[in-house]
């Protein structure tokens, strides 16, 4: 920390939170709030002389609440930069820090928070985690049973620069405890709070066991644990080593935790998996190993920062395998655990990849982008033609790209824009194309893949990152399924224009299966939901219309789920299979007026007319609509 | 490809019962062991981890005749404590049902009914928490009579009927009312200073058990019963006008009843109790029912000492 | 002579309503018989007889006696010790001298409570000059007496030793004939039996439909909130019904005219306390699936003492430890 702040090339704003990050990659404008300290940095020496005369103490947020700080304080002694803040909720206005600091003039209670903005080429997102209060898991007692305590506050407890100088004492008689229960996994792996595994809990118990046996060789310490997960290099071994030194390991959820009133000591219930029996020991201190959960306030980081959560509330990443470090939004990058629980070496790692990712838009002239952004007509946009623009296009893009100014057209910021097709497949106007996947280019698609005997057919839409990967993975582990499917792939289900699904029909298509991501999943932070609400809305159109159950199918499938992206279509073949051929005949010919009736006004958009008589004027249409966008 | 029929497995019919579905989820932690007190108190073969295992490892007999299988009383403890939230209850509950469609029986001694005391009220079919008792009818002397009978298999004896039964009619060894009677003093005996009637799940194992029978016998006198579910006021009556000078009847936290109710019912019938004593003004009344947690280590301790200074402050409390 | 071979009967009535009196004369022309095989020698409320008449007897001469009514003051004592004295054979005929009935409510309050109500508050009297009943009055004639009033009411067993208990308000005539003719005939049974009744509870003669296994209730009505299905248990629907806990015998009158027990035969063979037995019932099968409802659910039970105990309250442990 004092290296970084000592780089020139490094600019480190502590006390500073973001407030807003507008733009784009290579073009972000970050407005920061730099909150006033009451203490001005190019004066304070670091000295403390102001600390030591405020009369004001309030507990020590660093020290996890165990020690007290004054108002005027420091967060740690190795505070970077060195210089102390006031606390104004805790400060009483008796100015002695002033007198005391005299005339280095340092304090200033005038100053006020500022604001700035900063020209940004990428953003390093390394907030980390928080921690799960376990006094909610009432079984364990925590903040009513003095002598349970979490594993920061034993962090702090046996840290040599802590409240105790490495003393290891128990809150209840300050006295040090002989025998100590360590329980893993509280919070964590647990369904009523946080399903995840925390990651390095078990390591982290582990260590804290072997350095309290290296300082006190004589103290008891059992780990209550469920598994002990020891995945990497030299982890094991580690494990083992524990156990050599006397560590003892059960493994067993514990239940509950009882305390003898007049001791304190704290009675642990478990059963000892190893040996099939409940087991009741006593111990004189507990220590929880509480899960790792995201910052209380990501939710507002995510928003800020314009970037998906996952399950469970961390940061999303652009693709878990391939890019994982990189957001779905260029330009922001994830370090470390607010990502996801990591230990120290995966954190160390994902920080280089990150500063690594950056640093390669940093020094770029020019960033390429996938080429198969959203395009506007701005003269067929209600804005122009109706004098209002509706703002749907706006509603379904999940990254900000499109934006309206008054009430000119709509229209799409490039470089925001990363081609989920949302706000194409929205326009009421279809005044909004997608390059590479134009209407008509689709258009041509289904017509091939319905060109012979159609009402054989079932037309599957599917997403690029999920349901068209469970039909890959169907297709490379053998899953067996009918030969009728016809797949056909857009790059998020918020594409699947209900007009296509209309043409399908229209042409006779004997089933149309709409699948894309589980919404936890989409690739395209909302896209999803675009996606659903309008498969919801066709759904229940075509119930009214009385089509049989099971020729429309909405499914969510993900890359793994090749067995399923199966079974739905085997299920689909038999709903086709269950209807004599004459009955399904008489379903799409008695359906086929509304279908033309809702196709009416398709062949006006550009290209797709023409598609339909598969002319060649379809790039023309592409190029003259990029010409005029 | 061609793969031959799925088999379908004993885990396969237990998920086919409603409430059965999550088994799998089970990850063995033991975290339903230890909550529940079953292992500890009464059978140390007792594990519903174990049984969920022998689920999913098709152990189908063994399953069957586990006491797991036939001893959970459905308290859900284990259920509100599950990390994977496994409806462990219900899992036990549809193997029980496969076990006793299989001919297999409860080896739990259930209540019975004495067909000359039973008036066929259907009392103890109302009240029972698994509905284990229900009315039939049969000819007796020409007539038409109301009886009840007792599904064994279902009972898991708390002895809620019992309580309830206005006749004495139902009733198995170790909580009939005259063996409970038979506990509360007679004048020529030694005259406690409180009686205190135990339900058998409310106290851990451990200090707090040992504690009860520590005190000596002109002091406290200890009536354990399966349940305060069974309690019947007219005890707790009976043993004040025997001249015991406070009744302390001591259950299960709300939520932790070991047989689903109990406690709410013993709630009810003292709560009843307890306004008829303030509508009549009796002063002499001294009944005391406390609801202790499984967390609250030694709290009996305390609400033995303060009943016993209510009711005699000159007498130095133990 | 044939008249001195012929038994000797008494009927009294202490703290009552004087139903138990109006029983024996509906015994209409049966008593007659009644006439015929045994000597009145005591009655006052049907004939002329001063007490003076019965102090007057020889000890053991009535061969049996018929005691209704409760023991509120000093001269239904004086008269449950005189008649005992005389008679051979005591019935405690009725509730109230068999537990106390009707009148044993009053032992919910004290006396001087009591006193103010009846004398002073109660809305249907204009006392304004607050006067109240002395035990001695001085008139210019003499003194007037009044019996003075007992704290508590008590049954006749409290009092003084009782060969049988007669339960009902009012016992039912069918059963008093039979008592008669057993009592005349010497076949009545052990003595401290409760006679002209059954052993089981009313539920053993009720036809009605029981409740569903867990069947459980939710709110407690009076008889007249509900429109009541007269073939399903009282319990059933919402209404508190004494049938589970008492005496068969009575024929169920109550239960034709569709209303519930109420529980004047008192507590059925086995039961100790009528109104804790209740009680303990009437508490299992509250439902309690929602535990915050539970107290709201037992308030809905108008007056518990008066509704459980309505005829049993002098005879209970509570009432018991009250006054002792």
């Amino acid at each position: 920390m004092v290296d970084a702040a000592r780089q020139p090339k490094i600019d480190v704003r502590t006390y500073t939170e973001v407030e807003s990050v507008e733009g784009f990659v290579g073009n972000f404008k970050v407005t920061l709030r730099e909150k006033a300290k009451h203490v001005l940095a190019d004066r304070c020496n670091g000295c403390g002389d102001c600390a030591r005369v405020c009369p004001i103490e309030v507990p020590n947020y660093y020290e996890m609440n165990l020690a007290p700080r004054k108002a005027v304080y420091i967060p740690m002694s190795q505070s970077v930069p060195l210089v102390y803040t006031v606390d104004l909720d805790a400060c009483i206005h008796c100015y002695k820090c002033v007198e005391a600091c005299g005339p280095l003039k340092a304090i200033d209670f005038s100053q006020e928070d500022k604001y700035v903005q900063e020209d940004i080429g990428a953003i390093v997102v390394a907030t980390g985690f928080g921690h799960f209060d376990p006094s909610v898991m009432e079984e364990y007692g925590y903040g009513r049973f003095p002598n349970v305590i979490t594993s920061m506050e034993m962090e702090r407890l046996n840290n040599s620069a802590g409240l105790t100088a490495g003393n290891l004492i128990r809150p209840s008689d300050r006295k040090n405890p002989q025998k100590l229960a360590f329980i893993n996994c509280v919070g964590s792996r647990d369904k009523r709070y946080n399903p995840g595994c925390s990651n390095f809990c078990c390591m982290y118990s582990i260590k804290n066991a072997v350095l309290l046996k290296q300082m006190y060789p004589n103290v008891d310490i059992t780990i209550y644990y469920m598994d002990i997960r020891t995945p990497s290099k030299g982890y094991e071994e580690f494990y083992d080593r524990a156990r050599e030194m006397g560590i003892h390991f059960v493994q067993g959820r514990p239940s509950l935790i009882t305390e003898d009133e007049e001791t304190h000591n704290l009675f642990v219930h478990s059963e000892d998996i190893s040996l099939g029996r409940v087991i009741e020991k006593e111990y004189d201190m507990v220590m929880l190993n509480q899960a790792a959960v995201p910052q209380p306030d990501q939710n507002h980081m995510s928003s800020v920062l314009n970037v998906v959560q996952s399950p469970g509330g961390w940061f999303m990443e652009y693709h878990p395998k391939l890019r994982p470090i990189d957001s779905p939004t260029d330009g922001i990058f994830f370090a470390g655990a607010c990502q996801g629980p990591k230990d120290i070496p995966a954190s160390v790692a994902a920080g280089s990849a990150a500063a690594s990712r950056a640093s390669r838009i940093l020094h770029s002239e020019k960033w390429e982008i996938e080429p198969i952004v959203a395009v506007v007509w701005p003269d067929r946009c209600s804005a122009t033609t109706k004098g209002r623009a509706c703002g749907l296009c706006v509603k379904a893009c999940p990254y900000g790209a499109v934006v309206i100014d008054g009430d000119k057209a709509a229209e799409i910021i490039t470089a925001k824009c990363h081609g989920c097709g949302g706000c194409v497949a929205e326009c009421p106007e279809d005044a909004i194309t997608q390059m590479h996947y134009t209407d008509a280019q689709i258009l041509s698609q289904i017509r091939a893949l319905l060109a012979d005997k159609p009402e054989e057919k079932i037309l599957a839409f599917r997403c690029q990152w999920c349901s068209y990967g469970g039909a890959d993975l169907a297709g490379t582990s053998h899953f067996e399924y009918t030969a009728n499917e016809r797949g056909l792939r857009v790059m998020c289900s918020a594409r699947m224009d209900s007009d296509f699904i209309y043409e399908a029909y229209r042409l006779g298509a004997g089933a149309v299966l709409y699948s894309g991501c589980h919404p936890q999943d989409c690739h395209y932070i909302t896209g999803q939901k675009v996606g659903a609400k309008r498969a919801d809305r066709l759904k229940k159109m075509f119930e009214r219309m009385n089509m049989t159950d099971g020729r429309f199918r909405v499914e969510w499938i993900s890359a793994a789920e090749g067995d399923k992206y199966a079974r739905v279509l085997n299920e689909m073949q038999m709903t086709l299979d269950n209807m004599s051929p004459e009955e399904l005949r008489d379903e799409i010919e008695r359906l086929k007026p509304d279908m033309e009736k809702r196709l009416k006004r398709f062949p006006g958009v550009p290209g797709v007319s023409e598609a339909m008589d598969y002319s060649d004027t379809l790039v023309d249409a592409i190029l003259k609509a990029k010409e005029t966008s | 490809m061609s793969h031959p029929a799925a088999v379908r497995t004993f885990a396969d019919e237990v998920k086919a019962i409603p409430g059965g579905e999550h088994l799998e989820l089970c990850y063995s932690c033991g975290t339903c062991v230890s909550k529940c007190m079953i292992q500890q108190k009464v059978e140390p073969d007792y594990n519903p981890r174990r049984l969920l295992r022998m689920v999913m490892m098709d152990m189908k007999e063994e399953a069957f005749e586990s006491p797991t299988t036939w001893m959970c009383s459905e308290c859900d403890l284990c259920y509100q404590a599950c990390p994977q939230e496994i409806h462990i209850s219900q899992v036990i509950a549809a193997v029980k049902q496969l076990a006793v469609d299989a001919g297999y029986t409860s080896p739990l001694t259930p209540v019975q009914v004495d067909e000359a005391l039973c008036s066929g009220c259907g009392i103890c079919s109302m009240v029972c928490p698994y509905q284990a008792p229900s009315l039939f009818e049969k000819v007796v002397d020409g007539e038409i009579d109301r009886f009840a009978q007792v599904d064994s298999n279902k009972c898991m004896g708390c002895g809620t009927c019992v309580g309830a039964c206005p006749l004495g009619a139902i009733s198995r060894e170790g909580v009939s009312n005259s063996e409970i009677q038979s506990q509360i003093p007679s004048p020529d005996q030694t005259i406690p200073d409180i009686i205190t009637f135990v339900c058998d799940w409310s106290l851990r194992e451990g200090a707090d058990v040992e504690l009860l029978e520590s005190y000596p016998a002109d002091q406290v006198n200890v009536v354990h019963i399966p349940c305060t579910g069974r309690i019947d006021p007219q005890h707790a009556l009976m043993a004040l006008d025997s001249g015991v000078k406070g009744v302390l009847v001591c259950g299960c936290k709300p939520g932790e009843c070991h047989f689903k109710r109990g406690n709410h019912v013993a709630k009810c019938k003292l709560g009843l109790l307890d306004t008829m004593f303030k509508q009549i003004q009796s002063p002499h009344k001294e009944i005391r029912f406390v609801q202790i947690g499984t967390q609250e280590r030694g709290r009996i301790r305390h609400e033995i000492d303060e009943i016993l200074t209510a009711v005699s402050p000159a007498k130095e409390a133990k | 002579m044939a008249a001195e071979a012929k038994p000797k009967l008494a009927f009294y009535w202490a703290g009552s309503c004087g139903g138990c009196e109006i029983t024996i004369t509906e015994l209409g022309m049966r008593l007659v018989d009644v006439s015929e095989l045994a000597d009145i020698v005591f009655w006052p409320a049907a004939m002329d007889f001063k007490y003076d008449d019965v102090r007057g007897l020889a000890d053991q001469e009535i061969d049996l006696c018929f005691f209704n009514g409760a023991i509120r003051n000093a001269e239904n004592e004086e008269f449950a010790h005189l008649l005992r004295r005389k008679s051979k054979i005591m019935v405690a005929f009725g509730s109230c001298s068999h537990l106390g009935g009707i009148p044993g409510l009053a032992n919910m309050y004290d006396i001087e409570a009591l006193c103010e109500r009846v004398f002073d508050t109660s809305p249907s009297l204009d006392n304004s000059r607050g006067i109240r009943p002395q035990t001695i009055t001085k008139v210019p004639e003499g003194e007037i007496k009044l019996p003075p009033l007992h704290q508590s009411v008590k049954h006749l067993a409290e009092i003084t030793d009782v060969d049988y208990f007669m339960p009902g308000c009012p016992p039912v005539v069918d059963q008093v004939w039979k008592v008669f003719q057993a009592a005349l005939n010497g076949e009545l049974p052990p003595k401290g039996s409760v006679i002209g009744a059954d052993e089981k509870s009313v539920c053993d003669v009720c036809p009605r439909e029981k409740g569903e296994p867990g069947f459980r209730i939710s709110e407690f009505k009076r008889p007249h909130e509900v429109d009541l299905d007269p073939d399903k248990c009282f319990l059933t629907q919402g209404v508190i019904c004494c049938g589970p806990v008492t005496r068969a015998g009575c024929g169920t009158p109550c239960l034709n005219g569709n209303m519930p027990c109420r529980g004047c035969y008192g507590p059925a063979e086995g039961i100790i306390d009528q109104g804790a037995k209740l009680a303990s019932f009437i508490g299992g099968l509250i439902d309690t699936d929602d535990p915050e409802k539970l107290q709201s659910i037992l308030d809905s039970i108008v007056d518990p003492a008066g509704t459980f105990y309505r005829f049993g309250l002098a005879h209970s442990i509570i009432s018991k430890m009250k006054y002792e």
